[in-house]
């Protein structure tokens, strides 16, 4: 019997992406091959071989451009959004959906309760979940230098898939939006197409520093939100199952309490 | 922006703010959905079709938009109304650049998707009118806020005002404020439903004219379809989003049954995009007002609003919901359910074959998840594990459906097994109308209809 391969990768789009690379081009055979995140922190296995893979861009481009010319677009942008997920086993879910996909084509996004389809998409869902919520609650604050600021801490990796919405809303504007998790940060330059940087490079006194306006307009924000509630109908439970705690960390007008 | 803006009148601003949140409270409908638009170099904001909440209150109700009134002053005496001229209230009222200097910098922080306005009556409607229109033509053309707005139309007011209002706003609404013209004649002795229903009418067709306007404002060209190649600079559409009204629940006698009729015809024939239903809260104490010693009906609210997505995307039609003989909601069970039941001759329903609309029908598929099976079914043919894989709540649907000719168990199609065992599923209700009975317990003896358990 052959052994199984275990493939590791780092976890991120073209960690995945090269590992799936690597395992087609090993022609060992799917069945034999599972693809683990070196972030999942499981046990090793007997009777395994592991192989690390190193993201390479050159391959993890020819992995995206095979996606999107052998499937669909929209196949793409499933898979992107799974892989920016932080589930486990997520980048052996891609690999099978792949699998699937290479062999059937663009219909492969209608089999959605084939055990290769539906992990794909219960991980985008997930983190579509997660967008459509960051786009409500993620919350500005103007400091000195006129700069709006936005502090996150997304579970799934998300800042890139937001920061286009607020480029084409705020465009007149600078802001940033910083992910404090991972130290990651989108900013944007007025009128300037918005860049991903890392957060090593940020100045953190600089953050700190509230312009004037800025405490009085969360004051008026404040007020507004405790007015505008029917006191005959207060229920804090529907109040949490709509706005739950984990979003609550940067939104100074809602009660959050520390784990 | 003028930054010393707010700083010697800060106090004023918060005071007025208070105010005038506090007396937009009841109103229902703050939500900043029905257009898409992209944002645009040199202006603020975009919108989104599917409209997003940015924060939720105490009562668990969504903060989509800044909504205030413009004044809480009011020559009306509605006795249902906080702002009615014989109350006793400290009275205040903005400036159109307060507001929007309040909408924009409220808006660049994300907290809000945008402005709704209304305001009570100062002076006559026509004053009123200009000084929201003046509100949102600061907004717009100065300020170049491309995002949300949801103005409310003053009956009374004149129609050269609301038509230069609606080409500046996303949403117009008019308060319906009761659902029939007797309610509104004994609790509103100022209001009459014609003065409400012109202005919605004018809104309609100027909504209608707008999509065929290619120049100037007195001649209507039919656009031509997607011929041309490059499709002119768009002109300014009137009330994009459309217009929807809401009317207030409990306070006058009315049954359900009479309140999905009125919802209906507006749907039909206003071209409303949402009906908006307000449990009746009782603030002025008026001796002409109900007491509702259980609180607020929000199961009624609920209920009511279960009904009002079953006619927009279900396909029910009001007569089928309720009727002459059952004018009122089952509390025990929701709308659909309650059809299903006295319509099981239609049912058991093969999931593999039937067509979309059929399986909307069905309790426990929803609009998502029909559309999953209609899609998934293309290329297999589903079984029941698959059904839960899509969303389908088989709990409910289980007495309704087939998969390849089989039930899940052996059922019975009959009306009263179906409903003993409907009963042990607890209805999942929001927080606070039902299950943590902070305001109505579900009982056997509730006061809506309940006495039947099946029409």
């Amino acid at each position: 019997m052959k052994p199984k391969r275990i493939y590791r990768c780092d976890g991120s789009v073209d960690g995945i992406f090269t590992a799936i690379y690597d395992a087609y081009e090993s022609r060992y055979g799917h069945a034999d091959i599972v693809i683990t995140e070196t972030d999942e922190n499981t046990n090793l296995e007997l009777f395994a071989e592991y192989i690390d893979t190193f993201a390479d861009e050159e391959k993890s481009e020819k992995v995206a451009a095979s996606i999107k010319t052998k499937i669909s677009l929209d196949a793409y942008e499933v898979v992107i959004k799974s892989a920016l997920s932080t589930k486990k086993g997520r980048a052996d879910a891609i690999y099978r959906f792949l699998q699937l996909g290479f062999a059937t084509g663009r219909s492969v996004l209608n089999q959605l309760s084939h055990p290769y389809v539906l992990p794909v998409f219960e991980l985008e869902r997930g983190v579509n979940n997660e967008i459509s919520h960051y786009l409500q609650f993620v919350r500005f604050s103007e400091l000195k230098n006129t700069i709006l600021l936005s502090r996150v801490r997304p579970e799934n990796n998300i800042i890139t898939l937001i920061a286009p919405h607020f480029e084409d809303r705020l465009t007149e504007e600078n802001w940033m939006i910083y992910d404090e998790g991972r130290n990651l940060a989108a900013i944007h330059k007025s009128r300037y197409p918005w860049v991903l940087v890392d957060g090593k490079e940020l100045n953190r006194s600089s953050l700190e520093q509230f312009s004037d306006l800025e405490l009085d307009m969360q004051i008026f924000w404040q007020t507004f939100v405790d007015t505008i509630a029917i006191k005959e109908r207060i229920s804090e439970k529907l109040q949490k199952q709509m706005l739950p705690n984990r979003y609550r960390e940067f939104m100074r007008e809602m009660p959050y309490k520390v784990k | 922006m003028n930054q010393v803006l707010f700083s010697d009148k800060t106090n004023s601003i918060a005071e007025k703010l208070s105010i005038l949140s506090d007396a937009a409270k009841y109103d229902v409908a703050c939500t900043s959905s029905g257009v898409d638009r992209k944002g645009v170099a040199g202006s603020i904001g975009n919108t989104v079709a599917a409209g997003l909440c940015h924060c939720f209150a105490a009562d668990g109700r969504c903060i989509s938009l800044l909504k205030i009134l413009f004044s809480n002053e009011c020559i009306y005496d509605c006795k249902y109304c906080v702002n009615r001229s014989s109350r006793d209230v400290v009275r205040t009222s903005f400036t159109p650049k307060e507001v929007a200097d309040l909408t924009i910098e409220f808006y660049r922080r994300n907290y809000i998707e945008g402005l709704f306005l209304s305001s009570g009556v100062v002076k006559n409607p026509n004053y009123t009118m200009e000084q929201l229109y003046e509100t949102l033509r600061l907004l717009r053309e100065e300020y170049h806020f491309n995002g949300y707005i949801h103005v409310k139309g003053i009956p009374g007011a004149d129609d050269l005002l609301i038509e230069k209002t609606g080409y500046l706003a996303d949403r117009m609404s008019i308060n319906l404020e009761l659902p029939t013209a007797e309610g509104l004649k004994s609790l509103a002795p100022n209001k009459n439903r014609t003065n409400i229903l012109r202005p919605m009418k004018q809104i309609q067709l100027g909504k209608e004219a707008s999509k065929y306007r290619l120049h100037g404002r007195n001649e209507i060209v039919v656009r031509r379809n997607n011929t041309q190649l490059a499709v002119r600079k768009q002109e300014k559409l009137f009330v994009p989003a459309g217009q929807s009204t809401q009317m207030i629940i409990g306070a006058t006698p009315e049954t359900d049954y009479q309140i999905i009729k009125v919802a209906e015809s507006l749907y039909d024939k206003f071209d409303l995009k949402r009906v908006f239903y307000s449990a009746f809260i009782n603030t002025t104490q008026d001796s002409s007002l109900p007491s509702l010693p259980g609180g607020p009906p929000l199961l009624r609210e609920h209920r009511l609003y279960q009904a009002d997505w079953l006619l927009r995307f279900y396909g029910f039609e009001a007569d089928e919901i309720l009727s002459e003989n059952t004018p009122n909601f089952n509390v025990l069970l929701d709308p659909k359910c309650n059809w299903a039941l006295s319509h099981l001759e239609l049912f058991p329903l093969e999931v593999n074959m039937a067509d979309y609309y059929a399986l909307l029908r069905v309790p426990g598929i929803g609009v998502k998840s029909a559309r999953r099976i209609v899609a998934a079914r293309k290329t297999a043919i589903l079984d029941y594990a698959d059904l839960k894989k899509l969303g389908v709540v088989l709990k409910r649907s289980i007495y309704f459906i087939t998969c390849s000719g089989k039930m899940m168990y052996p059922v019975k199609i009959e009306a009263d097994y179906i409903i003993n065992h409907m009963l042990e599923i607890k209805e999942k209700l929001p927080a606070g109308v039902g299950g943590s009975g902070v305001y109505q317990q579900l009982s056997l003896f509730d006061d809506m209809g309940s006495k039947n358990i099946l029409m």
